[in-house]
């Protein structure tokens, strides 16, 4: 591979050939959803107010951009867990994402993240 | 079973902060267009309840709790692999966004 088409930031690659290649590959429908996934990010604004509430202190713009940012990764992986739950009950055809779905997704990922309850505070969700 | 979901804490602002985006991020992961409201409203409960989970574990950690920065949330999310990558990532874009500014 090129160094022309990777980008090195200390010693993080980003595969902009992978990315191309993907791109070429893709349908019309496909590049459409890519694009709204590339583009769309939570709001800053929302973020910040969101955080100044719960931590009683103005968090820095990079802050908010990184909470923002991990946030959206977090947010892809409860929606893609739960489209998988619905095509695993074959409800795949059945529409979009209940909520059911959803809470089911999320209910698995804390599950699974578990570290066990250092702070001895267990809330139920659902 | 559909049980409300209930937050302890009703001190922050909690509905319709992020409805917009989260429809579009909800297309853009795999669900339909348009997606159901409710669903966009649990999405948003649950990615509430995420953010303040994530926060008051920062917050804990920190040697310095009244100014919170990014390395306690990196640590936080030590065994979070892929978000820790993008956090590395994004403040990767942001030196150099920043570097790019200095240049003009």
């Amino acid at each position: 591979m090129s160094s022309i088409s990777t980008v090195s930031l200390d010693n993080l690659v980003i595969p902009m050939a992978e990315i191309k290649e993907m791109w070429d590959q893709m349908t019309d429908n496909q590049r459409q959803r890519y694009d709204v996934y590339r583009r769309t990010a939570l709001n800053k604004g929302s973020v910040k107010k969101l955080a100044y509430h719960i931590l009683n202190q103005q968090i820095s713009s990079t802050l908010t951009f990184v909470l923002a940012g991990f946030s959206k990764v977090f947010v892809g992986e409860i929606v893609e867990r739960a489209v998988q739950l619905k095509v695993e009950r074959g409800e795949a055809e059945e529409g979009p994402l209940k909520p059911e779905h959803l809470r089911e997704a999320y209910r698995l990922y804390k599950k699974e993240t578990q570290t066990g309850s250092s702070s001895g505070f267990t809330k139920r969700l659902f | 079973m559909e049980s409300q979901i209930e937050v302890t804490n009703k001190q922050f602002p909690r509905h319709k902060l992020f409805s917009r985006e989260l429809a579009m991020l909800m297309y853009g992961f795999g669900d339909e267009m348009p997606p159901l409201p409710e669903s966009v409203d649990v999405l948003e409960d649950i990615l509430i309840d995420y953010i303040n989970d994530i926060c008051i574990q920062a917050a804990k950690v920190s040697s310095k709790p009244s100014k919170i920065s990014v390395d306690d949330f990196k640590f936080v999310l030590r065994k979070d692999p892929k978000k820790l990558a993008r956090i590395v990532e994004l403040l990767a874009m942001n030196k150099e966004i920043e570097i790019a500014r200095t240049l003009f």
